[in-house]
C-alpha cells in the first residue's frame, strides 16, 4: 500500500481524468492521424509531403517572422507600460483603473476586436485618417492585406499578457535590494541593469513564450486582417481541417507546428537562462 | 582629529507627522555607537536619512566634513547593512560581495579579489560560489557585512542587523562584529531595539524616543545617571517613585519616608530612581542604610537571580536578589527594604 491517503488520490485522480481527456487524447488522436492513410495504415508520407513541399516551408517562415516581430513589439511596449503601472503610478485607483483597461479587451471575442481593426486600419478608417490629418502621409496607407496590418492587431490582442507578466515580476522585486544597490554605489541606471532587469528576467520569458506561442497559432485575426493576401499556418491547418477534409494531412500539418514552435521557445529559454546550472 | 559624522539640527516629517526633531550627533571616526530606542522612535529614519534614502526636511548631515545631506545615496562613501541583509539573490556570494567595487569601477580581477578577502575576514572563505539562498541566516548575514565593508568605507550603518537571528548565535554575531570592527577601525552606527546589545557593543550609547534623543553617553553612565525619566526606565530595570517638592531646596519620596536634597536637580516634575539591585532586602535592618519597614508580595525567579515585589507604605517597589539572599523568604513576610539615598537620582517628568 503506498502512505498516500485514499481521500488524497481521489482529490488528485479528478485533475488527472480532466488532463486526459481535455489536453492528451486529443492530441493523441491528432498524433496518430498525422501518422496513418485515410485507410488506417501507418505512413510518413503526410511528414514527408511537408518537408518537400517549399510553399509550406514560406507560410512557416511568414508565421515565424510575424510571430517574432508581435513578441518583440509587445515586449518594447510592454516592458515600459508594466515599469509604468508597478514602479511610477503611486495612487492606487489611477493603477487599478489601468489594469481594467488593459484587460478588460481579454473578455471579448478575438473576432469582434479584429472586426474592430478592420474599420479601424480600412482605407478610410480612422488611423489613416489621423494620420493624413497629422499630415505625416498624403495618400492613405494599405493596413489590410499587409503583414504590418496584422503585426498591430496581434500586438492589441496580446499586449496584456506580457504587461501582466512583467508587472508581476517586477511588483515582486524587494526594493530592499535597490537600497542596497544604490548603497553600494550604483546609479538607478546601474541598478535597473545589474539587479532589477535580471530579476525580471523569468517574467519576461514567460510573457514573451506565451505572446510568441498565440501570435504563431493565432488564427482568427491573421484571416480578418490579411484579406486573404497572406496565409498563415494556422490557415492551412483550417483548410485541411475545414475545406480539404484531410484530417491525416492536417494533423500533420499541425504536429509540424507545434514541434517547430516548442523548439524555438527550447531555444530561447536555453539562451535567456542564467549561466549557472 | 574632526568626526567622521556630524549632523546639525535635522528634522523629517512624515505628512505632518514629526518623525525626527532637531537630532544633533557627532560620531568619531572608528568610533561604535548604538541607536537606542522602541520600535518607531525615529532610530531607523535617522539612519535612513545618513544612508541617503529619505531627504530630511531641516538640518545638515556632514561625511568626513563634506554636506552629503542633498546627495543621492550612491554618491555617499558609507555602507548600509539591511535589516534583512538584502542580498541579491540572483548573484553568488562572491559576486554579492564583488558588487560594490565593481560599481566603484575596480576591474574585475581585482575586485573578485577583494571580494575573497572581505569573505576571509568574515568567515566564509570557500563559499563564494553558493547562492545566498542556500546559506543560513548567520551566514547571510556575514555576507551582508562583507559586502558592505568591502569597500573600506569609514562609517558603517547596521539595521538592526542581528534581529532575525537566534539568541545564542545572536550573541557570539555580537563579539565577531565588535572584534571586525576593532580591526577595520570603520566606525559602526548600529541601530537596535535591544538595551542588552546596545550595551555590550557599543562605545557610546544615543537614547531615543519619539524623535528625539534623549542622552548620548557610555552605557554604564545612562545606566547609573539616567538624564530623563524615559532614559531610566528604558535602560535597564527601574523602580520609578514619585516625588514631592517641599520648598526649593528638598524633596519627599514615599510618602514622607526619604527626603533628599534638591538644590542641583532640574526645575518642574520630578521622578526619583531606584535601582532594583541597590535594594537590600533582610529580616533586620542594616546599619548605614536606611531601613523601610515592607512586605513582601510577591517572588519571581529568573533564574541568575529573583526579583521580589515589596509593598512600602502604599508603593510597590522590586528588588533584585541573588537566590542565596532569598533563604526563608515567602509572601507575606515582613521585612525591611535597605536602600542608600546616594542610589536614588531625581530624572525630569511624572513617575
Amino acid at each position: 500500500m503506498s502512505g498516500v491517503p485514499r481521500p488524497v488520490l481521489l482529490l488528485c485522480a479528478l485533475p488527472a481524468a480532466f488532463f486526459v481527456a481535455f489536453f492528451l487524447a486529443p492530441m493523441a488522436v491528432v498524433l496518430i492521424a498525422s501518422l496513418t492513410t485515410p485507410a488506417g495504415q501507418p505512413t510518413f508520407a503526410h511528414y514527408v509531403r511537408i518537408l518537400a513541399d517549399t510553399y509550406h516551408w514560406d507560410v512557416l517562415w511568414v508565421t515565424f517572422r510575424i510571430g517574432a516581430l508581435t513578441t518583440l513589439v509587445c515586449v518594447l511596449i510592454g516592458y515600459p507600460l508594466a515599469w509604468y503601472l508597478v514602479r511610477i503610478v503611486k495612487w492606487r485607483p489611477w493603477r487599478r483603473f489601468c489594469v481594467i483597461l488593459l484587460v478588460v479587451p481579454l473578455f471579448t471575442s478575438n473576432i469582434v476586436r479584429s472586426f474592430g481593426w478592420m474599420v479601424l486600419l480600412g482605407r478610410n478608417g480612422l488611423v489613416n485618417d489621423g494620420l493624413i490629418g497629422l499630415g505625416l502621409i498624403e495618400r492613405p496607407m494599405r493596413f489590410l492585406g499587409t503583414e504590418l496590418g496584422i503585426l498591430i492587431g496581434l500586438v492589441y490582442i496580446l499586449l496584456p499578457f506580457i504587461v501582466l507578466a512583467v508587472g508581476n515580476a517586477l511588483a515582486k522585486v524587494d526594493p530592499a535590494l535597490e537600497h542596497a544597490s544604490a548603497d553600494l554605489g550604483a546609479t538607478p541606471a546601474g541598478t535597473f541593469r545589474t539587479i532589477i532587469f535580471p530579476l525580471s528576467l523569468p517574467g519576461l520569458m514567460a510573457g514573451a513564450v506565451m505572446v510568441f506561442m498565440l501570435a504563431v497559432s493565432a488564427y482568427v485575426t491573421p484571416a480578418l486582417l490579411s484579406g486573404g493576401r497572406i496565409t498563415v499556418f494556422s490557415m492551412l491547418i483550417f483548410q485541411q481541417y475545414s475545406s480539404v477534409f484531410d484530417f491525416n494531412y492536417g494533423g500533420a500539418l499541425s504536429i509540424t507546428m507545434l514541434v517547430l514552435t516548442l523548439a524555438l521557445v527550447a531555444i530561447a529559454g536555453r539562451l535567456s537562462e542564467p549561466r549557472r546550472a | 582629529m574632526s568626526p567622521i559624522l556630524a549632523i546639525d539640527g535635522l528634522s523629517k516629517h512624515f505628512g505632518g507627522q514629526a518623525a525626527l526633531t532637531a537630532i544633533d550627533l557627532a560620531v568619531e571616526q572608528g568610533e561604535f555607537i548604538a541607536l537606542l530606542g522602541p520600535s518607531g522612535c525615529g532610530k531607523t529614519t535617522l539612519l535612513r536619512c545618513i544612508a541617503g534614502f529619505l531627504t530630511p526636511e531641516a538640518g545638515t548631515i556632514r561625511l568626513a566634513g563634506e554636506d552629503v545631506t542633498r546627495l543621492p545615496p550612491y554618491r555617499r562613501p558609507l555602507n548600509t547593512v539591511f535589516q534583512n541583509y538584502a542580498l541579491f539573490p540572483h548573484m553568488s556570494v562572491a559576486e554579492n560581495v564583488a558588487y560594490g567595487p565593481r560599481r566603484q569601477g575596480v576591474a574585475r580581477d581585482e575586485a573578485a579579489r577583494r571580494a575573497a578577502e572581505a569573505l576571509e575576514l568574515v568567515g566564509l572563505a570557500g563559499f563564494g560560489e553558493r547562492l545566498p539562498a542556500q546559506l543560513s541566516g548567520g551566514q547571510q548575514q556575514r555576507v551582508a557585512l562583507a559586502r558592505a565593508i568591502v569597500n573600506r568605507p569609514q562609517l558603517l550603518l547596521l539595521d538592526e542587523p542581528l534581529s532575525a537571528l537566534d539568541l545564542k548565535l545572536r550573541k557570539k554575531v555580537q563579539s565577531e562584529l565588535k572584534q571586525i570592527q576593532h580591526r577595520l577601525g570603520i566606525a559602526f552606527l548600529f541601530v537596535t531595539h535591544d538595551q542588552d546589545e546596545a550595551m555590550s557593543m557599543a562605545d557610546r550609547i544615543v537614547l531615543m524616543n519619539r524623535g528625539r534623543i534623549e542622552q548620548i553617553g557610555r552605557g554604564q553612565d545612562i545606566y547609573a545617571r539616567p538624564a530623563t525619566r524615559f532614559a531610566a526606565d528604558f535602560v535597564g530595570d527601574a523602580n520609578l517613585l514619585a516625588v514631592d517638592r517641599r520648598g526649593d531646596d528638598s524633596v519627599s519620596l514615599l510618602g514622607g519616608a526619604i527626603t533628599l536634597p534638591a538644590a542641583d536637580a532640574p526645575q518642574g516634575t520630578l521622578t526619583g530612581v531606584l535601582r532594583p539591585e541597590d535594594i537590600l532586602v533582610t529580616t533586620e535592618p542594616v546599619a548605614e542604610r536606611l531601613a523601610l519597614p515592607a512586605v513582601v508580595s510577591e517572588i519571581v525567579h529568573v533564574g541568575s537571580h529573583a526579583s521580589v515585589g515589596l509593598t512600602v507604605g502604599d508603593t510597590t517597589l522590586t528588588a533584585r536578589l541573588a537566590p542565596s539572599a532569598l533563604a526563608g523568604m515567602s509572601a507575606g513576610q515582613a521585612v525591611f527594604a535597605n536602600i542608600r539615598l546616594v542610589d536614588i537620582s531625581l530624572v525630569p517628568g511624572d513617575a
